[in-house]
């Protein structure tokens, strides 16, 4: 359970999720979506693969994601995200909402 | 898809309860009228009761021993949906059983010291509970190819449903705890439409999601 409230306690790993929630999608596919470097979201997969709240499946070079939530772990992730979790403190709950989203 | 010791188990609980309710029904003078406080209770149900909970436990182990006939995979896929399976319904035998040994015990005057109420409110929040932990991890088992075409979805959509069956699951349980906790139980007559028409419309729900997705193109080739 540990893994699971560090996992979520990111606001990208949140965001990785959120997209997830939508469609299965590549590494790559992800990583368009953040301005981080491709070695920090991978380490990013790492913590949520081991929480084990995403499935990866490997055809040939490229690795799709795809959610593997259960129903209370789904709602903590929107819990988590309603609070804002891990966002600066002096950011607007709206504002750091809006940003996240 | 349960193993095999777990459906000996339910099979035994299963004829044990059939044949504890024949035998209570036999003895009853009007099959209509089982007492619920004793022989000479005054509060009494229809006899037929006595056969909802074999009825019910059937019906699980059937439908969960005959998804293997539905739905094949891989060892590896395959374990996950035994061991949710036999946890089902090995807790659901636990759970009928105690159910109808105590509405037989009743009937016979036994274990009057124990109030209906309090035990109708415990076995109802302890149904829920089952529910709400079955649904929970559903949307974790791994996605299974079934026999029939017609129902074969591809792994993001079998995620898709499992996702939405486990909240139905999970709602349903919890619906049933809040009733069980906070709301006065309605007489049967009321209550049993009222658990079934609900458990109908979810059933209803994942075949009409399941349709749907197998209309939409999927996300992967």
């Amino acid at each position: 359970m540990n893994l699971v409230f560090k996992a979520l306690s990111d606001p990208t790993r949140r965001q990785i999720l959120q997209l997830l929630r939508k469609k299965p999608m590549t590494a790559g596919e992800l990583a368009e979506h953040f301005p981080v470097a491709k070695s920090t979201l991978s380490a990013h997969f790492a913590i949520l693969r081991e929480a084990d709240l995403i499935e990866a499946s490997k055809s040939g070079t490229v690795i799709t994601y795809m959610l593997k939530v259960s129903v209370l772990e789904e709602a903590l992730l929107a819990f988590a995200e309603t609070v804002g979790v891990g966002l600066p403190k002096a950011m607007p709950l709206k504002r750091a909402t809006g940003k996240a989203k | 898809m349960i193993d095999r010791k777990a459906l000996w188990i339910s099979i035994t609980v299963l004829l044990a309860m059939l044949a504890a309710g024949i035998w209570r029904f036999s003895m009853l003078p009007d099959w209509h009228h089982l007492p619920l406080d004793g022989p000479a209770s005054k509060h009494a149900v229809n006899g037929l009761v006595l056969f909802i909970s074999p009825f019910g436990l059937f019906v699980a182990t059937v439908s969960m021993y005959g998804r293997k006939w539905f739905a094949a995979g891989s060892d590896e896929a395959v374990r996950p949906w035994r061991r949710w399976s036999t946890m089902f319904v090995i807790s659901y035998c636990a759970l009928v059983g105690l159910m109808q040994a105590f509405i037989i015990a009743r009937s016979l005057g036994y274990g009057l010291a124990v109030d209906r109420m309090s035990f109708a409110r415990i076995a109802m929040a302890a149904a829920g509970i089952l529910l709400m932990a079955a649904g929970n991890v559903m949307p974790k088992l791994p996605g299974l190819s079934m026999r029939l075409r017609c129902l074969q979805l591809d792994p993001w959509q079998q995620n898709r449903q499992l996702r939405l069956s486990g909240k139905l699951m999970f709602g349903l349980g919890l619906s049933m705890v809040c009733i069980a906790a906070f709301l006065p139980l309605l007489p049967q007559k009321i209550l049993f439409p009222l658990i079934l028409g609900p458990c109908l419309a979810m059933t209803a729900a994942l075949l009409w999601h399941r349709v749907k997705l197998k209309r939409e193109p999927s996300p992967r080739p």
